[in-house]
C-alpha cells in the first residue's frame, strides 16, 4: 500500500490513498485494461455546461435543445429561486408510494406539519411557539424531460417571535432532471419514485426533522451526496468554461485544498484566478465546438492549473485534497454544499448532480 | 337479615333517590339510612345492573346535589357486570350540561374503575370519543385521556385529535396523562405523533381510586359464579397492550439516533386511514400491524392480512419479520429492503468520514446482515455489489471476521466478474499479509465453494430448468452462466493461491492444514456434491508429504483415496450415462492419480522412492543424482513425520535395553500400520489395505 503511495504522489495524484489509486488509473488507464476506481466507474467523458445535448454522450438524446436555447430567459426566471442560497445536497433511495397527486400533496403537507409541531415541543426549532405549517407543490419548471419525475417542492412557513409576518424556515426541493427511463426495476416501477436528489436550505434541526420524516413515510434513505476530489475536479474542469458566452463580470475561479494534517498551522490553501484568465486555459484545451468533455482534458486542465502553482510558489497542489470548488456557475463543497449563482445553469447543474447520485446508485443494477 | 329482607330494603332505598323530588339534605334521617343501606350492600355483594342503571340516572342527572350524587357514584359496585345502558346514560348526562364538572369527573373516575367489567365494550366504544369534546377542560382531562387511552381504536386516531392534544399540551405543558394518551396515538400510527415518548416514564395514569378499585375486585372476586370470559379476553387485551407498549417505550430511544437500522413500527406505508380502511375496519377486515404480531403462530394464522412495517429495514432487527420475509417475500418488498440496504451500507462502509468510534455500529449492522443472510440461506445481492466496492478499498483489517463471512456468501457470478470484485483483491491481500490471515482467506474461499455446491449451484438449476415464480427471497438478475465452470475455475484459482501461501510462507503446518481441508473438499465433489469432475491438485501437495507432522501425509492418503472413489463413481456413472460431464478429461485424470497413488504406494511400502523408473512422477531425479540407499528414506518408519511413532512401537515391542533401529521394522510394516491405526492415524493402514494388498494379490494371482 505504502509503496504505491509513494508512486503516485510522486508521479500525479492526491494524498489519499484511494485518490490515488484513482488518479494513477486514470493515467494509466490506457496501458492496463483493469481499473481501479475505488467506489464506482466514472465515465471517461461528460458534457459541457453550456453545450448542448448531443447524441455522442453516454446518456441518450434528450429533446431539451428548445427548453435550453429559446425559452431560457423564461426558465431562468422561474429557477431564480434557486440562485444565491446555500443548499445541502442529499441523495435518496426510491421513494416507495409516493404520489404526486394534489390531495396526497396536501395530505403530506399536514402530516410534515405535525411533525414539526412535535418535534418543536422537544426543542424549540421554530424560534417562537408559533408552529411551522408546511407545504408541498409540485415545481414544474424543473422537469425538462419526459422521463423525469414531477419535481416536489417543501417548504416550511413559521412566524418568527419578533417578526409579524410568516418567514419561509425551510426549502426543499426533490428533483431529477434528465433521468433516464430505465432506472427502475420495472416490475416495481408503479410502487417506487425515484428523485435522485433533494436539495434543502435550513437549519441542521429542521432538516434533520424532514429526512426523519421522509424516510418514514417513504422508506427511504437519505444521505449526504459526497463529491470526492476526481468529482470537484471534473466540475472545475467543466464549468470553467462556462461563462464563455455570458457579458456580466464573472466572480474567480476558485479552488479549495486541504493541507494533510501534518502541516501544522496551515489548514487549507484558496487558489483563485480570474475568470478570464482560466478561460484561456480553457479554450486552448478544449475546442469550444466539442460539446463533450473528456477525460483526458479535465485531467490536462487540473494539472495545468497546479503546475502554474507549483512554479509560482513551490508547492505541490497535487499531493493535497481539492475539498471546494467556485466558478462564475457554482461553488461546490465536498460535503454536499452548494451554491448556484447563475440561473441560466441551473438544470445543468442539477442535471450533472442528478447524473453523479444515479452513479451511486446504479451500483445495484 | 335473609337476603329476602335485604333485597327489600335495597328496593326502598333505590325507590327513596328516584321518587322523591326534594331530599333535605340536614337531618334527614331517612337519607343517611338509604344511603347506607346501599352502601352496605354494594360492598358486601354489589348491585344488580337494573339497580346500577336507576342509580345512574339519579346521580348523573345531579338532581339530589353534588354531595348526594358523588357519595352515590361511590357505591356502584356492580354484582357481576356493569350494564351498558349505564354506560350511555353516564355519557349522555355529561353530554348535557346539567350535571356539575365535579360529579362529571366523578362518573369518569367511576367509568375508569369498572371499565374492565363493562358488558358491552364495543358500545362503550363507539361512544366513548364523544368524551373527546370535553378535553379542554381541565379538571377532567386526567380523567378524560386515561379513558380514552384504554377506549381507543385504531380508526379513532385521527390527525386533528393529535393535533388537539398537541396544542393542549403546549398550553398546560407537558402533562403525563397526555402523553399517555399520545403514547397510544403512537402504538397504531407512529408517523402521525411523531413526538418522543420519554422512557422513563412508565406510570402515565397513576390510579387515585386504588381502594374503590380494589373493592370493586374484591366484590367481582366473590361473586365469581357470573360468567367472567368476556373479561377475561379484555383484561388480557389490556394485559397485551400494555406489554407492546412498554416495549416500545423501552426501545431504543436514544439508540436509534446513530443506529441506522429502523425501529420495526405499525404504521403501514400508508399514511392516513382513508375512508375506504376505516370501512374495512368496521367490516373487520383491517389489516394487522406488525408490531402486534406477537409471535409466529399469529402470523402463520393469518398471513395474507398482516400489514409490513413503514421501514422494511426494521427486517434486520426481528427475527419475525425475518421468517415472515422468508415466508411471501414479493418484489417490492426485497426491493425496498434492497435500496434501503444498498444506500445504507455505502454510506456505512464506503463514506471516507469512518472514524473508529463508528467501528461497533457498523459491526453490529454487519452481523446482523449476516444473521439475516444465514437465515434466508442466500447471499444478498445488493451485499455484493457493495462489498465489490468495499473490497477495493479495503485495509484487510477493519471487520475481518464479517467481511469474510459475507464473502462466503456470496452469490453465484462468471468467473471473470468474481475474479475481479472479489478473488483480486482478496490475492492482494493474501500476498502481503501474515499466515493468519492467509489461513482465513483459503477458508472463506473453501466455505464460498461449498456455499456454491450446496445452495447456490442447486438453486441456480432449480431456476432455470421448471421456471418456478420463486426459489429465492432476492431475485437477482437473470444472468446466463456457466455455474460449473465458475466452480472449477475457482478451485483452479484456490489452488495456485495455496501454491503460492506455501511457497512464501514455508510451508507453515497451520497453512498446510487450511490448504489440506481444501483439497479434502475437492477430493469429494462428485460423491458427495455431485460436481462432475475431478480436479486433481497441483503439486504442491507434495508439501504435504514431506512435512514432518505426521497429519500431512496420512491427510494426503485420505485425499488421494477419497480422490479414486470419486474417480470411480464419476467413470461409472458417465458409462451408464447418468450424467454428462464434458470437463472431465477421463484419461489424463486417471492417468495423474495413478502416478500420485504409485508415488504413495513406492515410497511409504515398496522403499523404491526414487527408482522406480516413472518419469513423470513427483519423485523423480536423474538416475545417479540420488543415493539408492536414500529410497528407504521415505518408508513409512523411516519417514521424519512417522520416526516417533516408529520409536514408540519399538519401545513397546521390543526389550528395553535394546530397542534396536526403526530399520527394523521393515519386515512388520503391517503391524506397525496397525499400531498407527491404534494412534488414531487410520488413514495410512485403509490407503495400504485399499490399494496395495490388492494390487500385491493381483500380482501374485
Amino acid at each position: 500500500m505504502a509503496s504505491r503511495r509513494n508512486s503516485a504522489s510522486s508521479s500525479r495524484g492526491m494524498s489519499t490513498p484511494q485518490t490515488s489509486c484513482l488518479l494513477k488509473s486514470r493515467l494509466s488507464q490506457r496501458f492496463t485494461p483493469r481499473r481501479f476506481t475505488p467506489y464506482w466507474r466514472t465515465p471517461q467523458s461528460r458534457r459541457v455546461a453550456t453545450a448542448v445535448q448531443s447524441t455522442k454522450g453516454r446518456r441518450k438524446a434528450v429533446p431539451t435543445k428548445s427548453k435550453n436555447g429559446s425559452d431560457s430567459s423564461a426558465d431562468s426566471a422561474d429557477l431564480k429561486g434557486f440562485i444565491d442560497k446555500t443548499w445541502r445536497v442529499y441523495k435518496l433511495s426510491p421513494l416507495y408510494k409516493f404520489s404526486t397527486a394534489p390531495k396526497d400533496l396536501k395530505r403530506y403537507g399536514q402530516l410534515l406539519s405535525s411533525c414539526v409541531e412535535a418535534a418543536n415541543q422537544k426543542i424549540t426549532i421554530v424560534e417562537s411557539n408559533a408552529s411551522g405549517k408546511a407545504f408541498f407543490c409540485v415545481q414544474k419548471e424543473l422537469q425538462n424531460s419526459k422521463d423525469d419525475p414531477a419535481a416536489i417542492q417543501i417548504l416550511i412557513k413559521g412566524r418568527k417571535a419578533t417578526a409579524n409576518t410568516d418567514s419561509i424556515l425551510l426549502t426543499a426541493t426533490l428533483c431529477g432532471v434528465e433521468m433516464e427511463d430505465n432506472l427502475l426495476n420495472p416490475e416495481v416501477k408503479e410502487h417506487f419514485t425515484y428523485y435522485p436528489i433533494l436539495l434543502v436550505k435550513s437549519t441542521v434541526a429542521l432538516t434533520d426533522v424532514l429526512i426523519t420524516w421522509l424516510q418514514r413515510h417513504f422508506d427511504c434513505k437519505i444521505s449526504p451526496l459526497i463529491f470526492p476530489p476526481v468529482h470537484l475536479a471534473w466540475m472545475i474542469a467543466m464549468w470553467s468554461g462556462g461563462l464563455a458566452n455570458s457579458k456580466r463580470k464573472n466572480k474567480p475561479v476558485e479552488l479549495v485544498y486541504q493541507v494533510p494534517s501534518e502541516c501544522e498551522g496551515i489548514k487549507k490553501i484558496t487558489y483563485s484566478i480570474e475568470a478570464d484568465d482560466c478561460l484561456r486555459v480553457w479554450n486552448s484545451i478544449h475546442d469550444t465546438r466539442e460539446d463533450i468533455f473528456t477525460e483526458e482534458e479535465m485531467t490536462t486542465f487540473i494539472a495545468s492549473m497546479e503546475e502554474h502553482f507549483y512554479s509560482l510558489f513551490r508547492i505541490k497542489l497535487n499531493a493535497m485534497q481539492l475539498s471546494c470548488v467556485g466558478t462564475a456557475l457554482c461553488y461546490i463543497g465536498r460535503e454536499g454544499l452548494l451554491k448556484i449563482y447563475s440561473a441560466e445553469h441551473v438544470i445543468c447543474i442539477l442535471r450533472h448532480l442528478t447524473e453523479l447520485s444515479v452513479e451511486h446508485f446504479m451500483l445495484n443494477m | 337479615m335473609s337476603s329476602a329482607v335485604e333485597d327489600k330494603n335495597i328496593k326502598d332505598a333505590i325507590e327513596y333517590f328516584v321518587k322523591e323530588e326534594k331530599i333535605k339534605k340536614k337531618g334527614n334521617v331517612q337519607l343517611s339510612l338509604a344511603l347506607k343501606t346501599i352502601d352496605d350492600v354494594s360492598r358486601i355483594k354489589g348491585l344488580s345492573a337494573e339497580d346500577i342503571i336507576s342509580l345512574i340516572g339519579v346521580a348523573a342527572s345531579g338532581c339530589h346535589g353534588n354531595d348526594i350524587s358523588c357519595k352515590l357514584i361511590k357505591c356502584l359496585i356492580p354484582a357481576s357486570v356493569f350494564p351498558v345502558r349505564a354506560v350511555e346514560l353516564a355519557i349522555s348526562y355529561m353530554c348535557t350540561s346539567i350535571p356539575s364538572n365535579k360529579v362529571q369527573a366523578m362518573l369518569l373516575r367511576l367509568l375508569i374503575a369498572v371499565f374492565d367489567y363493562i358488558e358491552k365494550k364495543n358500545v362503550f366504544q363507539k361512544l366513548g370519543y364523544l368524551l373527546f369534546y370535553f378535553i379542554e377542560n381541565t379538571m377532567l382531562t386526567p380523567y378524560i385521556c386515561h379513558l380514552l387511552s384504554l377506549l381507543t381504536r385504531r380508526e379513532d386516531v385521527r390527525l386533528f385529535r393529535v393535533r388537539r392534544l398537541l396544542e393542549l399540551q403546549t398550553k398546560l405543558g407537558s402533562q403525563p396523562y397526555i402523553i399517555g394518551l399520545l403514547s397510544t396515538y403512537k402504538l397504531y400510527f407512529p408517523n402521525l405523533v411523531s413526538i418522543v415518548i420519554p422512557s422513563t416514564r412508565k406510570q402515565f395514569f397513576p390510579t387515585r381510586d386504588r381502594q374503590w378499585c380494589s373493592l370493586i375486585r374484591e366484590v367481582q372476586d366473590q361473586n365469581q359464579a357470573a360468567d367472567t370470559a368476556h373479561m377475561k379476553s379484555s383484561l388480557e387485551l389490556s394485559e397485551k397492550l400494555r406489554a407492546t407498549e412498554s416495549s416500545i417505550m423501552h426501545g431504543p430511544a436514544k439508540r436509534r439516533k446513530v443506529d441506522p437500522i429502523p425501529v420495526i413500527h405499525c404504521s403501514s406505508s400508508k399514511l392516513t386511514v382513508k375512508l375506504s380502511s376505516r370501512l374495512a375496519a368496521m367490516l373487520e377486515e383491517r389489516p394487522i400491524p406488525f408490531v402486534q404480531i406477537p409471535d409466529i403462530g399469529t402470523l402463520l394464522r393469518n398471513p395474507v392480512n398482516v400489514e409490513l412495517p413503514s421501514q422494511i429495514g426494521a427486517a434486520l432487527r426481528s427475527p419475525l419479520f425475518q421468517c415472515f420475509m422468508s415466508y411471501c417475500a414479493d418484489l417490492p418488498m426485497t426491493c425496498r429492503f434492497s435500496y434501503w440496504l444498498q444506500d445504507t451500507l455505502c454510506q456505512e462502509l464506503l463514506d471516507s468520514t469512518i472514524t473508529p468510534a463508528c467501528f461497533p455500529r457498523i459491526e453490529s449492522i454487519l452481523e446482523k446482515l449476516i444473521e439475516f443472510s444465514e437465515f434466508i440461506q442466500e447471499g444478498i445481492p445488493v451485499v455484493d455489489q457493495v462489498l465489490f466496492l468495499y473490497l477495493h478499498v479495503w485495509n484487510g483489517l477493519d471487520f475481518r471476521p464479517q467481511v469474510f463471512r459475507l464473502v462466503t456468501r456470496c452469490r453465484l457470478y462468471p468467473f471473470s466478474v468474481l475474479n475481479e470484485n472479489i478473488l483480486e483483491p482478496l490475492r492482494k491481500l493474501f500476498v502481503r499479509t501474515s499466515v493468519f490471515i492467509k489461513c482465513q482467506v483459503i477458508m472463506s474461499l473453501t466455505q464460498l465453494l461449498r456455499n456454491y455446491a450446496t445452495v447456490e449451484i442447486p438453486r441456480y438449476h432449480q431456476k432455470s430448468s421448471e421456471a418456478k415464480p420463486r426459489v429465492c427471497v432476492f431475485e437477482d438478475t437473470a444472468e446466463v452462466l456457466d455455474p460449473l465452470s465458475t466452480v472449477q475455475e475457482l478451485i483452479h484459482f484456490l489452488d495456485r493461491l495455496c501454491t503460492v501461501g506455501l511457497t512464501l510462507e514455508n510451508n507453515h503446518s497451520l497453512l498446510l492444514h487450511f490448504t489440506l481441508n481444501f483439497t479434502e473438499w475437492v477430493s469429494e465433489s462428485y460423491v458427495r456434491y455431485g460436481l462432475p469432475f475431478v480436479y486433481l491438485p497441483s503439486r504442491h501437495i507434495t508439501k504435504a508429504f514431506l512435512s514432518d507432522n505426521a497429519l500431512g501425509p496420512a491427510r494426503l492418503c485420505g485425499v488421494t483415496q477419497s480422490y479414486k472413489r470419486n474417480c470411480q463413481l464419476l467413470r461409472e456413472d458417465i458409462s451408464s450415462n447418468k450424467i454428462e460431464s464434458p470437463h472431465f478429461n477421463q484419461k489424463d485424470t486417471v492417468h495423474s492419480l495413478n502416478i500420485l497413488i504409485l508415488d504413495l504406494c513406492d515410497t511409504l511400502w515398496r522403499k523404491k522412492a526414487f527408482t522406480h523408473g516413472r518419469i513423470d512422477s513427483y519423485f523423480y531425479f536423474e538416475p545417479g543424482h540420488v543415493d539408492i540407499e536414500a529410497n528407504d528414506g521415505l518408508s513409512l518408519y523411516l519417514h521424519q513425520a512417522f520416526l516417533p511413532f516408529s520409536v514408540l512401537f519399538l519401545k513397546e515391542t521390543q526389550p528395553q535395553e535394546n530397542i534396536g533401529h526403526p530399520m527394523g521394522i521393515k519386515e512388520y510394516r503391517v503391524l506397525f500400520a496397525e499400531f498407527l491405526q491404534r494412534e488414531h492415524i487410520d488413514e495410512i493402514r485403509n490407503f495400504i489395505l485399499n490399494t496395495f494388498m490388492r494390487y500385491r494379490k493381483s500380482i501374485s494371482d
